[in-house]
This record gives C-alpha cells, sequence and structure tokens, in this order.
C-alpha cells in the first residue's frame, strides 16, 4: 500500500469516526416521522367515529411518538370563551370544515404555531395548529408526545348552556359588545376608505384580441385587392 | 401570408381564446363554490347535537360539538376560508353567484365578496357586496326597481327587493353605512362597458322583505 492509498484509507477512517461520533451525541428524543400506512389503516376509537364520523376526514396523516401512533388533524382556532373553553374548526382537505369543537386546556397546555408554545388566549383568530389523536383512543392533545399532565379536560356541554357565540369574549381577550341574535352582525374590521375596484381585465383581452384579428383581416384583405 | 399577417391573425385569436377560456373557468369556479357551500350547507345540518358526558378511555380533550346557536360561528369562521359563505340569486336575471369574504382579485375572481366591516349574511344590517361588472354583477345592467333578490347563508334565506340604483363615486362609502334596517347593497364598477378601471361605482340598494328564522338543526 503506498502513501497515497494510506492517506485515502485513513481519511475514510477518520470521516467514519466523526460520523459515528455526531451520531452518538444526537439526543435521544422521540422522533415524529410519517408513518408508511395511509390514514385509512388509523385504528380510530369507535366511540369518537360513532359521535363524529367527519374526524375520519380531517386525518391529515398519522405519525409515530414514543411508539404510539396519532392521526394529525389540522384546526383553527376560533375564540377562547368567557369559561375558558377553547373553540376550534377541525378542517380537512382543501381547508374545508369538518366540525366545529370546544375543549378546555389543562393547566399550562398550550398550542404550538409554528413550532412556538402560544398559550390559547394568545391565539389568534384563524391561527392554525395540528391536534393530535392517539390510536383507539377518544380525545386529543396538541403534541403527539404530550404527558398525561398535559392532557386536555373533558369538556360536555349541555346545548342550552352555550352562549350566543357573538357575545361572549372575543378573540386576544377583547370584551366586545355583544350583538343580540338578528342584530348587526359586523366583522371587527373597519369599513375601507374607497369603494372595491371591481373592474375585470377580460374587457381588455377581448378589445385587444379583436383589435389585432381586425388588423390581420385588414393585411389579408390587402392581399386579395 | 406573411409574418406580420400571421402574427396579427394568431395574438388576436389567442387573445380571444384565452377570454373564452377565462369566461369558461369563471363559471366553471362559480359552479364548484356553489356545490361547494351546499355541501357545507348539508354537514352544517347533518351535524349531530353534542353528546352528553361520556367516559373517555383517556383524559384527553373530547370533542365536543357546537349546537345550534354556534352555527353562526361555524359561518363567522368560514368568512375567513376560501369557501363560499352565502349564495346571492337573483330570479329575474338568471343569476346565482357564490358570496366569499372579502374583496380582493383572488376572491372576487371566483364570486362576489362581501366588503370588509359591513354586516354578515345571515344577521340584519347592512350587508354590502361587489363582483365584477364584466363577469358575475354582468347581469345588473338590467337590474330594475322592485327586483327581488335572495341571500342564502347557512343561517337563512333572506329576501330582498331593489329599492334604490344609483351611480356614486369611488370614495362615496356611505353606501356601505348601516340603514337601520336590513339591506343588501351591491356594488359594481360603472360604465359597465367602460374598457379598464371604470371611474364611477354602479349601487343597488335592497331591502328586506323577508328575513326567514335561522335554521336550526334538527
Amino acid at each position: 500500500m503506498n502513501n497515497q492509498k494510506m492517506f485515502a484509507f485513513s481519511t475514510c477512517l477518520l470521516a467514519l469516526a466523526i460520523a459515528g461520533a455526531t451520531q452518538a451525541q444526537q439526543p435521544d428524543f422521540p422522533n415524529e416521522r410519517t408513518k408508511p400506512a395511509s390514514c385509512e389503516d388509523f385504528r380510530w376509537n369507535s366511540d369518537m367515529t360513532n359521535d363524529h364520523p367527519r374526524v375520519v376526514d380531517a386525518c391529515q396523516e398519522t405519525v409515530l411518538a414514543d411508539g404510539v401512533t396519532w392521526a394529525r388533524l389540522e384546526a383553527r382556532f376560533v375564540r377562547v370563551r368567557n369559561d375558558g373553553m377553547v373553540v376550534f374548526s377541525i378542517r380537512g382537505k382543501g381547508d374545508r370544515i369538518i366540525e366545529q369543537m370546544m375543549m378546555e386546556p389543562a393547566d399550562g397546555q398550550v398550542a404550538y404555531i409554528n413550532d412556538r408554545a402560544t398559550e390559547f388566549r394568545n391565539l389568534r383568530a384563524s391561527d392554525s395548529l395540528d391536534l393530535y389523536v392517539a390510536e383507539g383512543e377518544y380525545g386529543w392533545v396538541t403534541q403527539p408526545v404530550a404527558s398525561t399532565a398535559r392532557f386536555t379536560r373533558v369538556v360536555a356541554v349541555a346545548p342550552d348552556e352555550i352562549e350566543e357565540p357573538a357575545a361572549e369574549v372575543a378573540v386576544q381577550g377583547r370584551q366586545e359588545e355583544a350583538p343580540r341574535q338578528d342584530m348587526v352582525m359586523a366583522d371587527n374590521r373597519p369599513l375601507p376608505s374607497r369603494l372595491p375596484v371591481t373592474a375585470g381585465n377580460s374587457y381588455w383581452l377581448a378589445l385587444i384580441g379583436g383589435f389585432l384579428l381586425l388588423c390581420g383581416m385588414g393585411v389579408s384583405a390587402r392581399r386579395f385587392f | 401570408m406573411n409574418h406580420l399577417e400571421t402574427s396579427l391573425w394568431l395574438s388576436g385569436l389567442l387573445l380571444i381564446t384565452i377570454f373564452v377560456i377565462g369566461a369558461y373557468r369563471r363559471d366553471l369556479i362559480r359552479q364548484e363554490s356553489l356545490q361547494e357551500f351546499e355541501r357545507t350547507k348539508q354537514a352544517l345540518s347533518l351535524t349531530p347535537l353534542p353528546q352528553t358526558t361520556k367516559s373517555p378511555t383517556l383524559p384527553l380533550a373530547k370533542p365536543s360539538l357546537s349546537p345550534d346557536p354556534v352555527q353562526s360561528e361555524v359561518q363567522w369562521q368560514s368568512e375567513r376560508t376560501s369557501g363560499a359563505v352565502a349564495v346571492l340569486r337573483i330570479a329575474r336575471l338568471d343569476m346565482e353567484i357564490p358570496v366569499h369574504d372579502g374583496t380582493d382579485e383572488s376572491v372576487l375572481s371566483k364570486g362576489a365578496g362581501l366588503i370588509e366591516g359591513t354586516a354578515r349574511p345571515g344577521g340584519r344590517g347592512n350587508i354590502a357586496i361587489a363582483a365584477h361588472r364584466d363577469s358575475f354583477f354582468r347581469g345588473l345592467r338590467d337590474v330594475a326597481y322592485g327586483d327581488l333578490i335572495e341571500l342564502e347563508s347557512f343561517q337563512r334565506k333572506a329576501t330582498y327587493r331593489v329599492s334604490a340604483l344609483a351611480v356614486v363615486e369611488p370614495d362615496d362609502v356611505q353606501v356601505l353605512a348601516e340603514t337601520g334596517e336590513a339591506a343588501l347593497t351591491l356594488v359594481t364598477c360603472y360604465p359597465f362597458h367602460f374598457v379598464g378601471h371604470a371611474p364611477q361605482r354602479f349601487i343597488v340598494r335592497a331591502v328586506a322583505t323577508d328575513l326567514s328564522p335561522p335554521v336550526s338543526r334538527r
């Protein structure tokens, strides 16, 4: 073995040693990886699918965390109610609304917006977040590796206990006047300073296209006469 | 046929084709939005009422469906999505248009748009809706006093009667202000055949003649 080959062999060994050492220093955290199986193979809790058959359509993917399979759902935050319940709408493919639901977070439980822990009261309307359902379980958490201390408490609300939504605390704790049903339901955005521009550009296409065709006809006619 | 002649013919045909395809595509999007609205409405009406307390297998948050009063909240939420939140119909003019939330170009390319800050469909107040005068609101050039306009939201179906027609300047936002009654204000550009950004706005004001009670599930 000449010097060049020895050098190449040593370099390879050194690279392997560095890679091995780096790998060994990786923290042993529960890796969240997409399960090869699709949502169709996910084993839903039968009570959950009986009560909420459409939740199956909301499954975006399945993930493995700490040996448990979870279905990931996408939700949009709506608001926090006076009684602390958090209102979400579960989204399906194409951002369609699957169901609206409420839950009461446990103490210290947070939502994760772009991997950033955020208290529910600090969420903004339409913030998107992931919810996870454990295989065979009835309920969900905001992180697939949440400990039982971070599980949200079960909430059952009788229909007659629900207040008119517009009369409740608005998003981000802003207290707003509660409109009665059938009163003006305006959004919070201010009126625009100008009326919207509603002129499309299709007329331009037709006009210029027609003009070019006329010119083409003119040139063609000139050849014949 | 020389190059100039060929170019003129091809360019003209291309632009006319784009115009025709654009109109066809708009109609497809309109129909899809209408179907999506129907599906969402159907889903809301079929959604079961919340269950009473049930022992879960784990102390997880149990999904709790919103009962009837919260249905308006579903609509409120859906107004922040890409789906239609209402359908506008004028039977005499054979118009059926999905109404989305907002008035930016992406919204107005697929239907009519609810003008920000005005009343929401399903509630009382002045509901203002805008759309392109060269597509979805083209039919408004033939609207007449007394025409009936139907606005169907997830909550209710309301009928309005055209009570006023006006041409205003673009900064005349007084037409969006509350009128003290349930009203519907349609906004589009004017003149209808003006090429480019039309200098004025055509306003159709209609007042409610029939507000059906909110639709309740089951």
